[in-house]
């Protein structure tokens, strides 16, 4: 853990001498230089076991955004993403660190929704294997819908007066508007959120607003 | 000195934003494009955020309505962290050199002493549309916005060879620009073109786009501009051009950036091609930009059904658009001609009768044949997307 710190502190030292650097060229003729500054922007990982060394290593080269960006993919995919990182690239990541990453990316980013080994699967829980629909509400939905709320368009809330005047009433009718959107709203395809998780997500919605 | 915070204030202030609109019945344009998160970066509009370090931007598609795409809206594409962020035009020199009777160290004034050559080319990364392949495959998840139509002037790149003078026995030319990979084993992004296609006629050093200088984010200085080929080539910010005597098989250019060596570049579905080869040029793309998908249209009320059309170098014949899911087509109207490089603009006025859901087609044809599939081909990198796009749209 030392380590990683030490890397991250490292290469944000590196990056703030930089700005030094081109900050305090002198005497250059501004008219031929241009110059711009790079926004540093945070990725948020999800919570689980592998996190921190996946946000340390694999932000070294580049952002994470490179992960969150990917669709799900099933582990063996992972595996083959970690390891061109490493072979190719020349990765700092041992095999004990590589296989920690890989689960981590296969568990929150996979196709597969359960955890390999987490706290989630211990749990007991009422929707069957995976994680709830409720944390499956707030990891995918709560940005635009807090509260059941939405705080895009205010006409449009999860709220159950609302989805009925809007002709929703079973979990199928939400599933439908995840797969195929109104405007303002992102597009849940099948590799976003499987059937099985849609339909958890849908009963949490009639459930609670 | 940068603010590390900046980014995190910068989101809490949007958030803040929406929250603001929400309670004035408002619809905030601004944070989410296409179910995305834009973000502006310098010199840049409100663009689709994919990565930040290195920065992959996309256009959102409504400035595909204009025919030329304005600078501060031409997406980003940047492979490795270390991109360049300051260069002094009185230190900044093209070297040419190589294979070649003279080394050349070229200054923007020297530069701008060539014949200035201008004309209007797509610039479209390989992989655009490489999120919409199943099965799904690694790389930048661009959508339809990783395109452009610019302006663009320079000189020609025939004309610096020539006067370097290239020797007998050049087979490749590699450029490289002034980026750079953050680890020492990372690749450095170098490009090369085989010197045939180097010394044709259309090849230029662009240090113009639009009429104004590059933005540091597409290549400030100069770039090269391969019309007709993917952008992989049109290697940014350049440095330094090598003229070799032997085939350039670096990683950008071997193993990556490769399309299966068969007539349609695809395999089947999740399979690992045999032979390949370089991309190249790009294949004939149509798109409809507006009505936008999922809009309401008033039944017998006549709607312009507007879009853009463009192929790897080819002028574009026709463009035949459906209104029924590919049942039946019409042509459309083609507007302005800006040469064999560029897109041009279809129109198609349709007047639907009936109230219902109606999927609207689009298939663009070019001068020598080439057209797109009504099913995606495949390949493994997510490559030359260009089936036939369809929207939906409601009538009502
Ligand atoms: C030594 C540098 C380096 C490190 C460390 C690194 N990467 Fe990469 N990664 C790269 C480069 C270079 C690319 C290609 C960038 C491009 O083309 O935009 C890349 C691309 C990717 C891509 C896009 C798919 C592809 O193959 O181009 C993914 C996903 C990715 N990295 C994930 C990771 C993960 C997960 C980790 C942590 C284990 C990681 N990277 C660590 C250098 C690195
Ligand atoms: C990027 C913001 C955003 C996200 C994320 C989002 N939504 Fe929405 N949602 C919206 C907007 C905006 C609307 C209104 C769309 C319209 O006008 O039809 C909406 C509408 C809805 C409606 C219809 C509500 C009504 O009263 O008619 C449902 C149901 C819904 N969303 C479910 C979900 C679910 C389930 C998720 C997570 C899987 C989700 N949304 C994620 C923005 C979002």
């Amino acid at each position: 853990m030392k380590v990683l710190i030490a890397l991250t502190a490292a290469i944000f030292i590196s990056v703030i001498s930089m700005q030094l650097n081109a900050a305090s060229i002198e005497g250059v003729d501004e008219s031929t230089v241009k110059s711009i500054d790079l926004p540093a922007i945070e990725v948020d990982l999800k919570e689980g076991a592998g996190k921190d060394k996946t946000a340390a290593f694999c932000n070294i080269c580049h952002s994470t955004d490179y992960i969150t960006m990917q669709p799900r993919f099933p582990a063996d995919t992972w595996s083959a993403i970690v390891h061109k990182m490493i072979v190719v690239f020349g990765a700092p990541v041992n095999e004990d660190d590589s296989r920690a990453i890989i689960n981590y990316l296969s568990s929150h980013y996979g196709t597969s929704e359960r955890p390999a080994s987490s706290e989630m699967q211990m749990k007991q829980n009422p929707d069957g294997p995976g994680p709830t629909g409720e944390e499956l509400f707030k990891r995918n939905c709560a940005v635009c819908h807090p509260g059941g709320g939405n705080t895009i368009n205010p006409d449009k809330t999860l709220n159950m007066d609302h989805l009925k005047t809007h002709g929703i009433k079973k979990a199928e009718d939400i599933i439908r508007i995840m797969r195929n959107p109104g405007p303002g709203m992102r597009t849940f395809d099948e590799y976003a959120v499987p059937d099985k998780d849609a339909k958890k997500i849908a009963e949490y919605i009639l459930k609670t607003f | 000195m940068k603010d590390i915070n900046f980014s995190r204030r910068d989101f809490l202030r949007t958030a803040g934003a929406v929250g603001l609109a929400a309670a004035f019945g408002g619809f905030p344009s601004d944070i989410f494009a296409e179910g995305r998160r834009l973000y502006k970066f310098p010199e840049k509009t409100d663009l689709i955020l994919l990565t930040s370090r290195p920065p992959q931007l996309e256009t959102p598609l409504h400035y595909f309505k204009e025919l030329i795409t304005p600078n501060e809206a031409l997406f980003v594409r940047w492979h490795l962290a270390d991109i360049p962020a300051y260069v002094d035009l009185n230190k900044w020199r093209l070297k040419i050199g190589g294979n070649a009777d003279k080394v050349l160290e070229l200054s923007m004034d020297d530069l701008k002493k060539f014949e200035k050559v201008t004309y209007t080319a797509v610039i479209q990364c390989s992989g655009n549309g490489r999120s919409f392949f199943e099965p799904r495959v690694p790389g930048g998840q661009w959508q339809n916005g990783a395109m452009g139509n610019v302006t663009w002037s320079g000189a020609r790149l025939k004309d610096i060879l020539n006067q370097a003078g290239i020797r007998a026995g050049s087979v490749d030319v590699v450029f490289d620009g002034l980026d750079s990979g953050p680890l020492p084993k990372v690749p450095d992004f170098l490009k090369s073109l085989p010197v045939d296609k180097a010394v044709g006629e259309d090849i230029i050093i662009a240090y113009e786009m639009n009429g104004g200088p590059l933005t540091m984010l597409n290549g400030f200085p100069a770039r090269l501009v391969v019309p007709g080929w993917f952008a992989t080539y049109w290697v940014k910010a350049l440095r330094e051009i090598t003229v070799v005597t032997k085939k350039y098989e670096e990683f950008w250019m071997k193993p990556a950036y490769r399309i299966p060596d068969n007539p349609c570049a695809c395999v089947p579905p999740g399979s690992k091609p045999g032979r390949t080869v370089p991309i190249t040029r790009m294949n004939t793309r149509s798109l409809i930009i507006g009505p936008s998908n999922g809009a309401n249209l008033k039944a017998n009320v006549p709607v312009d059904i507007m879009g853009i059309a463009f192929s790897g170098g080819y002028s574009i014949k026709d463009v035949i658009v459906s209104v029924d899911g590919g049942k039946s087509w019409g042509e459309s109207r083609c507007g302005k001609d800006m040469g064999k490089y560029s897109w041009i603009q279809w129109f198609y006025t349709w007047k639907p009768e009936k109230k219902g859901k109606y999927i609207l087609m689009a298939r663009a044809t070019n001068s020598i044949g080439e057209s797109q599939p009504f099913e995606s081909l495949w390949n493994p990198s997510g490559y030359m997307w260009n089936k036939i796009e369809s929207i939906e749209v409601n009538v009502v």
